[in-house]
């Protein structure tokens, strides 16, 4: 399946996560890793997309320690690694030859 | 804000979605964050923001299709959890009622908008065409709305409760009915001011047209000299600084100036010096932009005057009613006063008046009734360019509905609601609408400066050219365009069953489509041609005002005005000599240029005198009334270019040779000795014993002042001869231009500019001024009345050509396979073009026709805006007929031409 820039990072992000891929931290791991600022309308239309598409699946995850709300967790489908690594493989084929080995 | 957004974004979202839930809880605590640093307001506004984002709409409709999905019949890639239903933090609470409907509408409106504005991408040319067409209509209606509104729809700026407001005024007695005097002479007038119980306070004032120096400045300004009671009566508050008032009783050497004068003047403020006449005054305010007093005209300077002192004169009184108080009884009891008041030695013209009193909206110049007309008739005549827009507008929507009758049906077989459909046709008519608005602003801003700078450049005006009331006018005509728009254009498409061309894809329209379609269309060419035949009229008028033969070359001679502060320079006789002696240096300084001297000025002032002649007991009165006399320098008649019929000019030096010779013009003489030679005739000038003027010529008639004109008993008598009048001012009528001769300042030569300057050196001033330019506020409103209705015409009769050839283009591919079959059938090429041109010819025929029709119906309020044209001119109807007729003829060219270049083989394989 090709995605888009926002979805390869999305996934990315989800992925790096580990465990504790909520909405809230992906939207920060976007803008302080990736250095993209995106709205939290978009982090959240790019997550349901992804999940819709099959590439994400998502549960209930742990009530924090001193109350509030529990967040859905993300967690990366088989589909979606496979998503990921095409999408690595394609820029890498693209890139190579252009950069002294 | 925010608790408004919240509601109807969590209306929005479907009840009890956890993942829904979390999208709210997020947005809340980054509002939170931003109220924290930036207020409530600023996270109410970013909360709003959020709710518009394409990707919210996108989340939205993502979700609600998954809780669709997961209710209904399983969708394929649906989530696992959407259906999961037991919401973990913050449900969205279940909306009910209006603001779920709100929701929805706001979801589909969001895709609905899009979807709309695709459409019109998709066609640039249409929606350009259309949006541009809109605009001018919209534009010009914003513009003139604006002048209608200064001139007669709301009171004066800046004073308050102006409907309490009235002006008193004098109905007087003249040959020729009566005329209204706005002034009242001085003693009656203070005398009203004063004795009548009936108003709350009056206030007596007078505007003029004074030198006023401003630090090195001198200059003549609009100045209005007041009572102490001016700015109380009107209820006006300055700007800046205070209001002169009756604590000023002491020392009145006060002035307000207004905002625009202070900017002009360099930035004058309160406390600045300003000498205004020979008076030097303290600024002790300035007035707000705009305001004018109860007039509309402008007004640079305020001043009390010490009326007692300034008495001989006349003066316009406004008074402020009580609450309920009727003008009646106001005017009845100043009726009274006046009856029994001797107005002074100089007006005894007003004791046969009568007191007249009205509100401030009625016009008691004279002259703006005229212009109130004009801009009345360009109002509806934009108004009619917007019709002629909307109809146009109209028309090409069917015709681009038809043409996507497809596309239509498709949408309706996918099972679209028709609700949704004609929603969508709304929002492209609204879109349209929008657009037509936008584009009507810069439009509405170039067309209010002409106006304002043409038709009346003396108005004070509150604001700018296009101000935020304008914009909502335009945004506002906008949205009625597109609501009417819709709604007519909604019909068409009442049938979507009847739409279903699947699979066949040819375009075909119901006849009644195509009827109203041409309706439209003869409809619009009628309503051009009545535009083309208005214009017609206007320009006819304007040549004929400038094509009058005024007895005086108006375009070629100009007034040379010396202006000074010191007024003491035209006491008794100085002004005389002052003149004479200016006159002598400039003949001398500038021979290139015919120079005179005038009591009395052609198209501007005349005196009025008695005179007796022997064959006569009495002098007869004509039309124009008279006798009026002018004093005149020798080459007087040479500088104003008035022909001598008979006789000769007066003799250089009669006057220091004490020859009594005059020149009377051509009626005087039919007045005077119908039939007989007038040459070396005796008149005697106030009374039948006084010594005798010999007539040595005769002149042609010269309007004394304006346009229309009945002939009037005309003397012209040698300057210095009678002592009686002063006021002289100077008439140059430049020559060719002798080498070295620099024209400045409109006419006259630098040199004998110089020179007039030197002559005295109490002159301050030299105020140059085309005669003609003293007529120029007559011959305005035809010059604009001309101009705006060619250009509207102009622009109607595009437009409605651009419908014509709409509807012929579309008629002629509705016919493609009828045309084709009888093609086939072995019709000639040529029978098929002229099928086509005889729609376009009967089309154009009926229109001009009808509008032709239209305007001899409304001659009776046409007519009485023209100047000596007729609106029942045959050749003029016939020719505006035959051209728009000829006209839309020629639109049907590339129909036709394109009618006989279908092929019949491939209309007939296409139709199998």
């Amino acid at each position: 399946m090709t995605i888009g820039d926002l979805q390869n990072l999305t996934l990315l992000a989800v992925a790096r996560l580990e465990g504790e891929a909520v909405s809230k931290r992906i939207r920060d791991e976007l803008e302080e890793v990736a250095g993209r600022s995106v709205s939290v309308s978009t982090v959240f239309v790019t997550l349901t997309r992804l999940e819709d598409q099959g590439l994400l699946r998502s549960g209930k995850g742990e009530a924090p320690a001193r109350g509030g709300r529990r967040m859905r967790l993300f967690e990366l489908t088989d589909a979606g690694w496979v998503a990921i690594r095409e999408a690595r493989a394609a820029s890498d084929r693209l890139w190579e030859g252009l950069e002294p080995s | 804000m925010r608790r408004l957004a919240r509601a109807l974004l969590s209306a929005m979202l479907p009840p009890g979605d956890d993942w829904a839930a979390e999208f709210v809880a997020t947005l809340d605590e980054e509002a939170d964050e931003r109220a924290a640093r930036g207020g409530e307001w600023s996270a109410g506004l970013w909360y709003g923001r959020q709710l518009l984002r394409p990707s919210t709409l996108r989340f939205v409709a993502r979700v609600r299709r998954r809780a669709r999905g997961a209710t209904g019949s399983a969708t394929p890639g649906a989530a696992p959890h959407a259906a999961s239903g037991a919401a973990s933090g913050t449900p969205p609470r279940s909306a009910s009622g209006p603001l779920q409907a709100l929701a929805e509408v706001t979801i589909d409106a969001g895709r609905d908008v899009r979807h709309a504005a695709r459409s019109l991408r998709r066609d640039p040319r249409v929606t350009l065409f259309v949006g541009a067409t809109l605009a001018v209509g919209i534009g010009g209606v914003t513009a003139l709305h604006d002048v209608a509104d200064r001139l007669f729809l709301s009171g004066p700026p800046h004073v308050e409760r102006p409907d309490e407001l009235v002006r008193l005024y004098l109905e007087v007695p003249d040959p020729r009915g009566t005329r209204t005097s706005p002034l009242i002479p001085y003693a009656t007038a203070l005398a009203i001011d004063q004795r009548v119980t009936s108003f709350r306070a009056a206030t007596l004032h007078r505007g003029e047209a004074t030198l006023v120096r401003t630090g090195a400045r001198t200059e003549p300004a609009s100045v209005s000299f007041t009572d102490l009671d001016y700015f109380r009566v009107l209820r006006a508050r300055p700007e800046s600084g205070r209001a002169y008032g009756p604590a000023d009783e002491a020392d009145r050497a006060v002035a307000v100036v207004s905002a625009g004068f202070a900017r002009e003047r360099g930035g004058l403020d309160v406390g600045g010096a300003i000498e205004v006449g020979d008076r030097a005054l303290t600024i002790v305010g300035v007035a707000p932009h705009g305001f004018a007093g109860a007039g509309v005209e402008r007004i640079d300077v305020w001043t009390p005057l010490d009326l007692d002192a300034a008495g001989s004169r006349n003066w316009r009184v406004v008074a402020r009613l009580p609450e309920g108080r009727t003008p009646d009884v106001v005017q009845a009891e100043a009726q009274a006063v006046h009856l029994t008041q001797d107005p002074g030695r100089f007006f005894q013209w007003a004791r046969e008046g009568e007191i007249g009193v009205a509100g401030l909206e009625r016009d008691l110049e004279g002259n703006r009734t005229m212009e109130r007309s004009i801009a009345l008739l360009l109002l509806s005549v934009v108004a009619l360019v917007l019709v002629v827009a909307w109809v146009n507008v109209l028309n090409l929507l069917l015709a681009r509905l038809v043409r996507r009758r497809q596309e239509l049906g498709v949408r309706v077989a996918l099972g679209i609601g028709r609700l949704r459909l004609a929603r969508q046709l709304l929002l492209e008519t609204g879109l349209l609408g929008v657009l037509g608005a936008l584009l009507a602003l810069p439009i509405a801003w170039g067309a209010g400066r002409l106006v304002r700078g043409v038709l009346l450049p003396d108005v004070a005006w509150a604001d700018g050219a296009v101000g935020g009331d304008d914009v909502l006018l335009a945004l506002g005509i906008g949205a009625v365009t597109a609501v009417l728009l819709g709604a007519l254009v909604f019909p068409a498409i009442r049938r979507p069953a009847s739409m279903s061309l699947l699979g066949t894809g040819r375009a075909t329209a119901g006849g009644s489509t195509l009827r109203l379609q041409r309706a439209l269309a003869t409809a619009q060419v009628a309503m051009s041609t009545g535009l083309l035949l208005c214009a017609a009229l206007f320009a006819r008028s304007f040549w004929a005002m400038k094509g009058t033969d005024l007895g005086v070359d108006a375009d070629r001679v100009y007034t040379v005005d010396l202006r000074a502060l010191d007024r003491d320079i035209w006491s008794s006789n100085q002004a005389d000599s002052v003149h004479v002696r200016a006159l002598e240096r400039v003949r001398e300084a500038d021979p290139t240029t015919r120079w005179a001297l005038t009591v009395g000025l052609p198209l501007a002032a005349s005196f009025s005198i008695s005179v007796h002649v022997a064959e006569r007991d009495s002098i007869p009165v004509l039309p124009g009334g008279g006798p009026f006399v002018s004093m005149v320098s020798d080459g007087y008649f040479a500088t104003t270019g008035t022909r001598l019929v008979q006789g000769r000019d007066l003799a250089p030096d009669a006057a220091e040779l004490g020859l009594r010779e005059i020149v009377i013009g051509a009626s005087t003489v039919d007045a005077l000795w119908p039939g007989e030679d007038a040459l070396d005739r005796c008149i005697r000038i106030d009374g039948p014993d006084t010594p005798c003027w010999t007539v040595v010529g005769v002149a042609e008639d010269v309007n004394r002042q304006g346009y229309r004109e009945p002939p009037s008993i005309q003397i012209y008598v040698p300057l210095g001869a009678t002592p009686q009048f002063g006021g002289a001012t100077l008439l140059a009528r430049p020559g060719v231009g002798g080498p070295g001769v620099r024209r400045l300042g409109g006419g006259i030569s630098a040199t004998a500019r110089a020179e007039l300057i030197a002559s005295d050196p109490r002159v301050d001033f030299v105020e140059v001024r085309r005669l003609d330019s003293l007529l120029s506020a007559e011959i305005r409103p035809w010059r604009l009345g001309a101009t705006m209705l060619s250009l509207a015409a102009g622009l109607a009769v595009a437009i409605s050509l651009a419908g014509v050839l709409a509807v012929l283009s579309y008629l002629v591919a509705q016919r493609r396979r009828e045309i084709g079959v009888r093609l086939a059938l072995g019709a000639g090429r040529d029978a098929i073009r002229s099928l086509v041109l005889r729609q376009g010819l009967w089309t154009g025929a009926i229109g001009a026709a009808l509008g032709i029709a239209a305007v001899l119906l409304s001659a009776r309020w046409i007519g009485p805006l023209l100047f000596e044209t007729r609106v029942l001119d045959p050749l003029l109807l016939l020719g505006v007929g035959a051209g728009v007729a000829g006209v839309s003829t020629l639109a049907c060219l590339s129909p036709a031409r394109s009618a006989t270049r279908i092929d019949p083989v491939e209309t007939l394989r296409a139709s199998d």
